[in-house]
C-alpha cells in the first residue's frame, strides 16, 4: 500500500483544487497548491478554468428542474422523516455556492425561486424571481390581492400521488402532518414576517430565515408559497401561523417578541391578534390539532 | 463540484447524478447542524460519505487501484445499513456534535490515499492536528490490512 500511497501522493489533489475555485483556501494553501502545480507543469489558472469549464458543460447537460424536483421530493419522503417538528427549510448556506456546484442549485434557495417542495401541485408555474426573498408561485388568472393573505396546505397523498389541500382558517391537523406555507403580499404589504405559535407556547420563524434581523421583503405578487416543508409536532391543542407585514422595514424581533408575549397568555393566543401597533397588517389561520390522523 | 466528486469516486454517471442527489437530501434534513464556514469542503465530505456508503453497498468490483483502495475504506464500516451509516457519519462526524473528535475517519483516508492530499492539507480540512490524522490512519490501515488479509484480492 505504501508505494500505492506514495503515487497517490503526487497527484493534485481535486478536493483542495475545488475549494481554491470557490475561494475557501487560505493564501497560503493557495501558494502551496500553485506551487505543487507548478512542480507538475501545471498552472493554477489553468485548472481553474478547467474546473469552470466542466461546471459549465455540467449545466448544460443536467436537467436542473427535474434534479430539483427530484431532491425535493426525496427530502420531503414522509415515510423519513422524524416524529418531531423539523423543518426542510431549502435555504441552506452550502447551497450559496457559485454556479461551480455542477446544477443550478441556487434554485433551492429563497430568492432564487423553484417548484413548491410538494409535488403534484395543480396549476402552479414557477416565475423568474431574480433575487426575492421567497419562491413565486402564481395562479393563473388571479390578480393582485389589495391586503396580504396567509395559506397553508397540507399535503396529501391521493391515490398514490402527493397533492397539496389548502386548509382553511380552524382545520383540524395533526402531528406529523406535512405543511407548506404561502402568502400574498398585496398591495400594502411590502415587509413582512411569518411565524407561528403552538399550543405549547413555542414560536417559530418561518420567514425571514432565522437569524435575519429585518423583515423579509415581500414580492407584491398574487401567491408565494415558502421553499418549506414543515412538519407538525405534537404540540397540543393548536398550531397557528401568523403574518405580520408593514409598509416599512421592521426589525424580526418585534414581531417575534410581540408572539412569545402572546403566546405566554394561553387560549388567548389562538385568536388573539398580536399586541403591535395599527401600523402592521396582520393576517392569521388556525388549525386545531388532533391527536388522530388528518381526517 | 458534487456531481465531479460523485463521478471521481462512483465511476459511474448515472450513479453520481443519483449520489449528488442524496448529497443535497441529506445537507437539507440536517441543515441546522451546518456550519456555514467552507461550504466547499462540507459538500465535499458529504459526497465523499454518501459514495462510500454506496460502494459499500453496492460491493462492486474494483475497476482500478483508485477503485480498489476505494472499496477497501468503504469497507472500514461494514455491518451496516447503507441508511444507519450514512445518518451516522453526517451527523457524528460531519456536523456538530458533542464529540468533535470524531471526525470521519474513512473520509480522512479516502482525502489521503486516493485524493493523494498531504498530512497537512487532511488536518486542515478535517480540522485536526497531524498528529490526530496520523492516528485516525493508522486506524484506517489496520483496517485495511486486516480487510485485506480476510478478503484475497
Amino acid at each position: 500500500m505504501s508505494s500505492a500511497h506514495d503515487e497517490a501522493s503526487k497527484k493534485v489533489p481535486a478536493w483542495l483544487l475545488e475549494r481554491a475555485a470557490q475561494g475557501e483556501l487560505a493564501a497560503s494553501q493557495v501558494d502551496e497548491l500553485k506551487a505543487r502545480l507548478a512542480a507538475q507543469g501545471r498552472s493554477l489558472e489553468i485548472e481553474l478554468a478547467a474546473l469552470a469549464a466542466s461546471s459549465q458543460q455540467i449545466h448544460s447537460q443536467v436537467d436542473k428542474d427535474r434534479t430539483l424536483a427530484e431532491i425535493r421530493r426525496r427530502a420531503a419522503r414522509p415515510a423519513e422523516t422524524p416524529s418531531h417538528r423539523r423543518s426542510l427549510n431549502l435555504f441552506i448556506a452550502p447551497l450559496a455556492l457559485a454556479g461551480s456546484l455542477g446544477i443550478g442549485l441556487l434554485m433551492l434557495r429563497p430568492g432564487h425561486g423553484g417548484a413548491p417542495s410538494h409535488q403534484g401541485a395543480p396549476i402552479v408555474q414557477a416565475q423568474p424571481t431574480g433575487s426575492e426573498p421567497a419562491e413565486y408561485v402564481g395562479w393563473k388568472g388571479d390578480k393582485p390581492l389589495p391586503s396580504p393573505r396567509l395559506w397553508v396546505y397540507r399535503q396529501r397523498t391521493v391515490a398514490n400521488q402527493e397533492q397539496p389541500e389548502r386548509l382553511s382558517d380552524g382545520a383540524r391537523a395533526a402531528r406529523g402532518d406535512l405543511l407548506q406555507l404561502a402568502y400574498a403580499a398585496g398591495r400594502d404589504g411590502r415587509y413582512g414576517v411569518l411565524l407561528s405559535i403552538d399550543g405549547a407556547g413555542r414560536v417559530t420563524q418561518h420567514l425571514p430565515e432565522p437569524g435575519a434581523s429585518v423583515a423579509a421583503t415581500l414580492r407584491s405578487s398574487n401567491e408565494i408559497h415558502l421553499p418549506t416543508a414543515y412538519e407538525l409536532d405534537d404540540a397540543p391543542g393548536f398550531e397557528r401561523f401568523v403574518l405580520i407585514t408593514s409598509t416599512q422595514p421592521f426589525p424580526v424581533a418585534s414581531a417575534l417578541d410581540a408572539a412569545r408575549s402572546l403566546a405566554r397568555q394561553g387560549s388567548s393566543a389562538r385568536t388573539a391578534p398580536l399586541p403591535l401597533s395599527s401600523d402592521f397588517h396582520q393576517t392569521s389561520v388556525l388549525l386545531q390539532k388532533t391527536s388522530k390522523g388528518t381526517p | 463540484m458534487v456531481l465531479r466528486r460523485c463521478r471521481a469516486l462512483l465511476r459511474n454517471d448515472a450513479k453520481a447524478q443519483d449520489a449528488m442527489q442524496d448529497v443535497f437530501v441529506a445537507l437539507l434534513r440536517h441543515q441546522d447542524r451546518l456550519q456555514d464556514e467552507a461550504p466547499a469542503a462540507l459538500l465535499l465530505r458529504v459526497a465523499t460519505n454518501v459514495c462510500l456508503n454506496r460502494m459499500r453497498t453496492e460491493r462492486r468490483r474494483p475497476e482500478d487501484a483508485d477503485d480498489e483502495k476505494l472499496l477497501q475504506i468503504a469497507g472500514t464500516s461494514d455491518g451496516e445499513s447503507d441508511g444507519r451509516t450514512l445518518a451516522r457519519d453526517l451527523l457524528a462526524k460531519l456536523f456538530r456534535t458533542d464529540d468533535p473528535l470524531a471526525a470521519s475517519t474513512q473520509t480522512i483516508a479516502v482525502m489521503h490515499l486516493v485524493d493523494g492530499m498531504t498530512l497537512e492539507e487532511v488536518a486542515r480540512e478535517a480540522g485536526l492536528s497531524v498528529s490526530g490524522v496520523r492516528k485516525r490512519l493508522r486506524t484506517a490501515r489496520a483496517r485495511l490490512t486486516q480487510l485485506e488479509g480476510a478478503v484475497p484480492t
